[in-house]
């Protein structure tokens, strides 16, 4: 175990990195669920998934934000919820480059479809946003060995 | 030593790998929930393949640049140093022109693409002046804004437009003052316009 994985802090600071990503993921996830033809037609404004995939992706990726947040929030899993907040968001991350460099004015469509945010546009701001998020992610995924939650609680029941 | 937690203390994964396919099963379940929520959608349910491309209105930004609009009796008009160009019709250059400038239609049927207006912004830039003055027709919109805007996007400094384009000239310019000298036939400036 390296000295971060071993300090006291680290599982309190792991816990609040945790409720603020699963609970920004579980925010995200709320309109494309309800709104998935909305969603999807913000997938293929960025232009990179060929057509055939972009109502597939705008399917299932909602879905997984949802269980990616609820595991975040209530501490099971941790690790493994982390790793797909990680990809995930270096996925958003890709996509977000690309469109930049394509120079497409539109807005991220993260929280809420395109049409509803129009004063959201895309920019290198949200580049650095997603890298804070993916960093908080990554510090989960590489020191919140033994997170505090329910799993954790479970276990000490059991073990008691 | 295993992950605590991992529940596979005794299956021989280890926590990386546990966490892998944790990982992927947290994906594969996601997945399910959607198909399984289009499924049964009463409203808004999607195709599962879309075949008609999706009706996509980006707004792509407009290749055009900052350009300065002048007065017509402004003394860059006649400094050596200053290409004028004049972005209407021949017809209209031919019956009427700035002494000295040069005729580079603007179509607005058919604006330039990117590459022509690349190409003109070298042209200007090959006539080592160090200023580049534009006027058009001077209506609403202003063909000689145009240009100058596209040629600013395309990498000219310096530019200009004429307010008012022609008729504003014309009206200042009744007796066609003679040019001091045209660009081409003076020595290069120090300053220079500067082509992409």
């Amino acid at each position: 175990m390296s000295a971060i994985e071993q300090h006291r802090i680290v599982p309190v600071l792991a816990l609040a990195m945790r409720l603020y990503l699963g609970g920004l993921f579980i925010a995200a996830c709320w309109h494309k669920i309800a709104h998935p033809a909305a969603f999807a037609l913000d997938v293929a404004t960025y232009q990179l998934l060929p057509l055939s995939l972009v109502n597939p992706f705008a399917l299932a990726v909602p879905w997984i934000e949802l269980w990616v947040g609820v595991l975040l929030v209530t501490g099971v899993r941790v690790r493994a919820a982390a790793l797909v907040t990680a990809v995930l968001l270096a996925m958003f991350m890709v996509s977000l480059g690309y469109a930049l460099a394509k120079g497409l004015d539109l807005s991220c469509g993260c929280f809420a479809s395109q049409s509803a945010a129009k004063h959201d546009p895309i920019s290198y701001k949200t580049m650095l946003r997603d890298s804070a998020w993916l960093l908080l992610g990554l510090f989960v995924l590489f020191f919140d060995k033994e997170p505090i939650g329910v799993e954790k609680l479970f276990r000490l029941r059991t073990a008691s | 030593m295993n992950e605590p937690g991992s529940m596979v203390e005794n299956k021989g994964i280890t926590p990386n790998r546990r966490v892998l396919l944790d990982a992927c099963l947290i994906v594969v379940f996601g997945a399910l929930c959607g198909i399984c929520s289009n499924l049964f959608r009463s409203a808004e349910r999607i195709e599962w393949v879309q075949h008609k491309p999706y009706d996509i209105v980006v707004p792509c930004p407009e290749p055009v640049g900052r350009a300065t609009a002048i007065a017509p009796n402004h003394a860059k008009l006649l400094e050596f140093t200053t290409l004028v160009m004049d972005a209407r019709s021949p017809e209209e250059f031919a019956e009427w022109h700035l002494p000295g400038a040069i005729n580079v239609p603007f179509d607005w049927l058919g604006p330039p693409v990117q590459a022509e207006v690349e190409q003109l912004a070298k042209r200007v830039a090959a006539s080592h002046s160090a200023q580049l003055v534009v006027y058009g027709d001077g209506d609403n919109p202003d063909s000689g804004r145009e240009w100058a805007r596209l040629l600013a996007g395309g990498g000219i400094r310096n530019i200009a437009y004429v307010e008012g384009g022609a008729p504003a000239l014309r009206k200042l310019r009744p007796n066609l003052p003679q040019p001091v000298t045209t660009p081409s036939a003076t020595p290069s400036s120090s300053t220079t316009l500067t082509a992409p």
